[in-house]
């Protein structure tokens, strides 16, 4: 196990005094490495946080081991939602510098970018829940954590009968869009 | 009759029975597009029961709390919020200095103040110096003379009339009726004491009475703005 796999389980665990470490730690870098490259100190911060929350899912849901140091592994991770991020702005084109900026070294860095793609997929699945109606997100929302479907449906006023229909239109509806998406269908790569 | 996705939700949910089941497990094995939609629904469930029941809300609270820590510093806070105090007063400093030191130079030390219009109280006679204070102010000394004249033989005893009044003879250079005038008022005790002596060391030094306006610079206190008028031209002076 690598040293470094400590601050995985900081992230995993929530401990605070292991997040306050990789702030006080790595911060500074990743936030000069997005200000160096057309970003802006909160972009920088703000990159930061999406990168700690996607590598906590990573430890917590496919027990993510470390071949690499932290450092290099999170400035990966970084780097990719950075880039994601200009893309979506529209504000720079994608050019060989930038490229060269994302430029994956050898087969750990292939795997460590796979396990954030599928993050990333996952991500977006959530993003497009949130464009459902409000209805359909609280009806997903509750089937997903709550285990007695007929209570829900008492609370929310209305039949089991109903509630199921409910969900598959909603799950169809979230279904839909997801495969409608560019990133899921892969025109775009992640 | 449910529809496909009815099917699907159930067949994930574990709801299908008996007949039901055995037929949508036999059109699944002949029907890869549905196959391939039962797929995508378990992989979508899966990912939202997964980020439904996790612990992100709490990890971004701390997260939010180490960046704000992380960005302001207890002591990087205090010396940001000092200088954000020390950095308006000192370009206050800079600007006052700057003011003082243009103000205070040759050719304005021996400017004329400025006649203030709040000075006279009384309605009665507050349109005739009205009037005063602008031909003063703008360099109109023998009208402005002329209305403070009358002002004064109303009201002999007002100080402030006379002042004003010598220092029109000083704005028209007429240094030994300003002297004369400045003198009475420079030897009392009124508020307007001091303002003549200043006025009067100016107008001795620009009769080349510099002995006699050095004496009276000397006797001006240098704790306001008149005095540190008073001390840069005793030091041109000197």
């Amino acid at each position: 196990m690598h040293v470094d796999q400590r601050y995985l389980a900081y992230l995993k665990n929530n401990d605070r005094t292991g997040i306050d470490k990789i702030y006080k730690n790595y911060a500074k870098k990743i936030v000069a490495m997005i200000v160096y490259n057309s970003g802006t100190e909160d972009d920088g911060y703000d990159i930061l946080q999406e990168a700690l929350v996607d590598i906590y899912y990573m430890a917590k849901d496919k027990d993510f081991q470390l071949t690499t140091s932290f450092e290099n592994f999170l400035l990966m991770v970084c780097k990719r939602k950075w880039l994601n991020a200009l893309k979506k702005k529209q504000q720079i084109q994608v050019t060989k510098s930038t490229e060269d900026l994302f430029h994956i070294e050898d087969e750990s860095a292939k795997e460590i970018a796979e396990s954030v793609q599928q993050v990333e997929k996952e991500n977006m699945v959530m993003q497009l829940l949130d464009t459902l109606g409000e209805r359909c997100q609280e009806i997903i929302r509750r089937c997903m954590t709550e285990k007695h479907q007929e209570q829900i449906a008492e609370s929310l006023g209305i039949t089991y009968a109903y509630l199921r229909k409910k969900k598959s239109e909603c799950m169809a509806n979230l279904i839909s869009k997801v495969k409608a998406h560019p990133y899921f269908n892969g025109d775009i790569d992640f | 009759m449910k529809t496909s996705e009815e099917k699907i939700q159930d067949y994930i949910d574990g709801l299908l029975k008996g007949e039901e089941l055995i037929a949508f497990e036999q059109e699944l094995a002949t029907d890869p597009q549905l196959s391939e939609q039962l797929k995508l629904h378990k992989e979508v469930q899966s990912i939202l029961a997964r980020r439904m029941n996790s612990s992100e809300h709490e990890l971004r609270t701390h997260l939010h709390e180490a960046a704000t820590a992380h960005r302001r510093p207890e002591g990087n806070n205090k010396s940001k919020s000092l200088y954000r105090i020390l950095i308006p007063i000192l370009a206050a400093a800079c600007i006052v200095v700057v003011v003082k030191f243009f103000s205070n130079t040759s050719s304005t030390l021996y400017q004329l103040p400025v006649m203030e219009s709040e000075i006279v109280r009384g309605a009665g006679e507050a349109g005739e110096y009205e009037d005063a204070v602008t031909f003063f102010n703008s360099q109109s000394f023998g009208q402005a003379r002329e209305i403070l004249d009358q002002l004064i033989n109303s009201d002999t005893l007002n100080v402030q009339y006379k002042y004003y009044q010598a220092l029109t003879y000083y704005g028209e250079e007429n240094w030994s009726e300003s002297i004369a005038k400045l003198e009475v008022i420079a030897d009392g005790e009124s508020v307007f004491a001091r303002e003549a002596t200043y006025y009067l060391a100016a107008a001795y030094t620009k009769t080349n009475k510099t002995g006699q306006a050095i004496l009276l610079l000397q006797q001006i206190k240098s704790d306001d703005e008149l005095g540190r008028k008073a001390n840069k031209l005793l030091k041109d002076l000197q």
